[in-house]
C-alpha cells in the first residue's frame, strides 16, 4: 500500500496507480467463490429434487402402461418405482455435480476472456 | 387490495427494467476524442462507480482517480465513458484490463476532419447531473459512423435469464402438481369426513358448495 505522502504525490502527477497488495484481490476471488458456491448450491437442491421428482412420474406412469388393470397406486407400483430411482440417483448425482461446477466455471472464463483479452 | 398488488406489481417489473437496462451491455457507435484520468469526486453517487478496493487510489476522503474516455456520438453530442475495473462480484464483468482498454482507446483516438468510428461496449447509466458515466468495457474499430454491430452480450443474457426463469416455473410446477394439491385434496377429504352429514347441511344452509 502506498504511504500517505506517495499517494498524494502521485495524485498531484496525475499518476493512476492500479496495483494492489495480493492480499486484496485475494480475499475479492475468495468472496467470488463462495458466493458461486452458495448459489450452485441451491441450484443442486432444486435440480435434485426437481429431476427424482420427473422421474418418479415417469416411472408411474410407465408402470400404468404395462399394467393398466392395475393402474393407480400400489404398493407394487411403489415397489417398481424405488427399485428403479436407486440407479437413477447415483447417476443423478455425477451428472449434476459435473453441471453444477463445471459451468459456471466455464461461463465465468468466457466472459473474462470476451471482456479482457478481445 | 388489487390496486394495491397491481402497483406493487408493476414497480416490480419497473424496477427489474431499470437494473437490467444498467447492467447489460450496449454498444454505441462513436469516435474517440481524447483519454485521460482526472482526480473525481465520488460522494453519494458512489454506487454507480467500482468498489474503492479494485485498484484506483483514493487520496482523500471520496476523491479518487478515474480514467475517462471523452467520445462523440454521430450526432455531434459528447458521451463520456469512465473506464475502471470492475469488482469480482458485481457487476459480472471481470474486468481487469482497464489500462490496456485505455491505451488501446487512446491509439483510436481521432479529431473530426478525419474520423475513426468505434463500436464502444460498456454498461450503465450517463447522467451528467449525478455524475456518473458508463463503464466502457471494449472498443473495436468499425468502418462508418452507421455501423452498429449486433448486441450479443445482452441478448445472450437475456436468454440465460428466459431460459433460468422458465426452468423455476417448471420447477414451481412440478412442485405444486405431486406436493401441494394432492395434500389439499387429501385435507379437503379429510374435512368432509369429519364433519359428516350435519356438515354439509350446515354447508349447504350457509352457500358453500364445496366441503
Amino acid at each position: 500500500m502506498l504511504s500517505r505522502c506517495e499517494r498524494k504525490g502521485s495524485a498531484i502527477a496525475g499518476i493512476t496507480y492500479t496495483s494492489e497488495p495480493l492480499g486484496v484481490r485475494m480475499i475479492g476471488l475468495l468472496r467470488l467463490a463462495l458466493f458461486i458456491l452458495a448459489i450452485e448450491a441451491v441450484f443442486y437442491g432444486l435440480l435434485w429434487v426437481y429431476l427424482r421428482s420427473t422421474r418418479r412420474e415417469s416411472l408411474e406412469r410407465e408402470w400404468d402402461r404395462r399394467h393398466p388393470e392395475k393402474a393407480g397406486p400400489s404398493e407394487e407400483r411403489a415397489a417398481f418405482v424405488r427399485r428403479f430411482m436407486q440407479g437413477y440417483g447415483a447417476r443423478l448425482r455425477r451428472r449434476l455435480s459435473w453441471l453444477v461446477l463445471v459451468l459456471p466455471l466455464a461461463v465465468i472464463m468466457t466472459i473474462i476472456f470476451f471482456v479482457n483479452y478481445r | 387490495m388489487r390496486y394495491f398488488l397491481t402497483a406493487l406489481g408493476v414497480i416490480f417489473g419497473i424496477t427489474v427494467f431499470l437494473f437490467l437496462d444498467y447492467a447489460l451491455p450496449s454498444k454505441q457507435t462513436v469516435r474517440i476524442t481524447n483519454t485521460y484520468n482526472r482526480l473525481t469526486e465520488v460522494g453519494a453517487n458512489a454506487i454507480f462507480f467500482a468498489a474503492p478496493d479494485t485498484g484506483t487510489v483514493q487520496s482523500a476522503s471520496d476523491r479518487r482517480d478515474v480514467l475517462f474516455i471523452d467520445t462523440v456520438r454521430p450526432n455531434g453530442k459528447v458521451y463520456v465513458y469512465r473506464n475502471e475495473d470492475t469488482g469480482w462480484v458485481w457487476p459480472p464483468y471481470f474486468k481487469y484490463t482497464s489500462m490496456d482498454l485505455q491505451g488501446r482507446a487512446t491509439d483510436l483516438r481521432s479529431t473530426r476532419e478525419a474520423p475513426r468510428w468505434v463500436s464502444v461496449t460498456s454498461y450503465g447509466w450517463r447522467v451528467p447531473w449525478l455524475s456518473i458515466y458508463p463503464n466502457a468495457i471494449s472498443v473495436r474499430p468499425v468502418e462508418g459512423p452507421d455501423v452498429r454491430p449486433f448486441n450479443w452480450g445482452a441478448t445472450v443474457s437475456l436468454a440465460v435469464i428466459g431460459l433460468l426463469l422458465a426452468l423455476i416455473l417448471r420447477m414451481w410446477n412440478q412442485f405444486r402438481e405431486r406436493m401441494l394439491e394432492p395434500a389439499a385434496r387429501s385435507a379437503q377429504q379429510r374435512r368432509q369426513v369429519a364433519r359428516g352429514r350435519a356438515g354439509r347441511w350446515i354447508d349447504r344452509l350457509f352457500g358453500r358448495k364445496d366441503g
